[in-house]
């Protein structure tokens, strides 16, 4: 199983992260995780894009991650 | 350096001719029109707002003042139009290409539509909105970044977008304010409405 986590920026999407069974690449997921998620980026796993579940910490089953900017009053 | 014709700005101020270099910078040119702009009070006591700072000063000083003030401000508007556009970019968002910008567009649209039905993709495709219920809540969302919030007699508007924003220069797709906006709100709608300006409609 892989799993990919895509950046909504404005800089345009990227795939900031990809991972698959071995420790390695998971950790580097994790990684990436954690750094999105010190930059104020809210991470909702859309496996199931009808639930949209928000990730609180970083789940290695999810196969598709997008992390989405903080929100501000307009 | 006048062209021999008088200008009166919004015909609230005296005549004064008007200085063609100045048409240069549009922005300058809005900063000299306030710092000329002259008004009257309703006891008919003139003052003029010198140099845009909300100072009331006497008519009959104001056109001295004002001219004090001119040389300091064409010389700030002169510094700031000599930036190097290379130290102007650095304070700027990063531009992106039109391929990246299409590419981005075109995997937000597919996303947004995985996270919709095919009803609420079709309301999008028409309508450019996009209606979600949620807990007896029906929300209509627009990428403008306000959000419609309706149960029977309870009626608001949250107000709320990504930050960073993003403006003119640099480049977020429509969709993806959409997607923001519509997975925050079904993490939990509460901390949404917390985060957002909330007006009663």
């Amino acid at each position: 199983m892989a799993g990919k986590i895509y950046k909504l920026d404005r800089s345009g999407h990227g795939e900031v992260a990809t991972w698959g069974d071995d420790a390695e690449s998971r950790a580097a997921g994790a990684a990436a995780f954690n750094d999105l998620v010190k930059k104020h980026y809210t991470l909702f796993d859309i496996t199931n894009p009808q639930s949209g579940r928000k990730l609180d910490a970083f789940d290695p089953d999810a196969e598709e991650v997008i992390a989405v900017s903080r929100m501000q009053a307009g | 350096m006048t062209d021999g014709k008088t200008y009166s700005f919004g015909g609230l101020g005296r005549p004064k001719p008007f200085p063609e270099l100045l048409v240069a910078s549009g922005r300058f040119q809005w900063g000299w029109v306030a710092s000329r702009a002259i008004w009257s009070d309703p006891m008919g006591v003139s003052f003029s707002n010198v140099s845009g700072l909300g100072i009331a000063i006497p008519r009959q000083y104001a056109g001295r003042i004002s001219d004090l003030l001119f040389p300091g401000l064409q010389a700030v508007a002169g510094a700031y139009q000599a930036i190097p556009m290379q130290w102007a970019n650095a304070f700027s968002p990063p531009r992106i290409d039109g391929e990246t910008a299409a590419r981005s567009r075109e995997r937000s649209r597919g996303l947004l539509k995985s996270l919709l039905t095919e009803a609420q993709w079709a309301e999008f495709e028409s309508a450019g909105r996009v209606t979600e219920r949620l807990g007896g809540y029906e929300f209509i969302l627009t990428p403008g970044g306000m959000i419609e919030a309706r149960k029977r007699r309870i009626r608001e508007r949250w107000c709320v977008n990504p930050d960073p924003y993003a403006n003119g220069n640099d480049f977020m797709p429509r969709e993806d304010l959409l997607i923001g906006q519509l997975l925050h709100l079904r993490a939990g709608p509460d901390k949404l409405r917390a985060q957002a300006n909330v007006f009663q409609a």
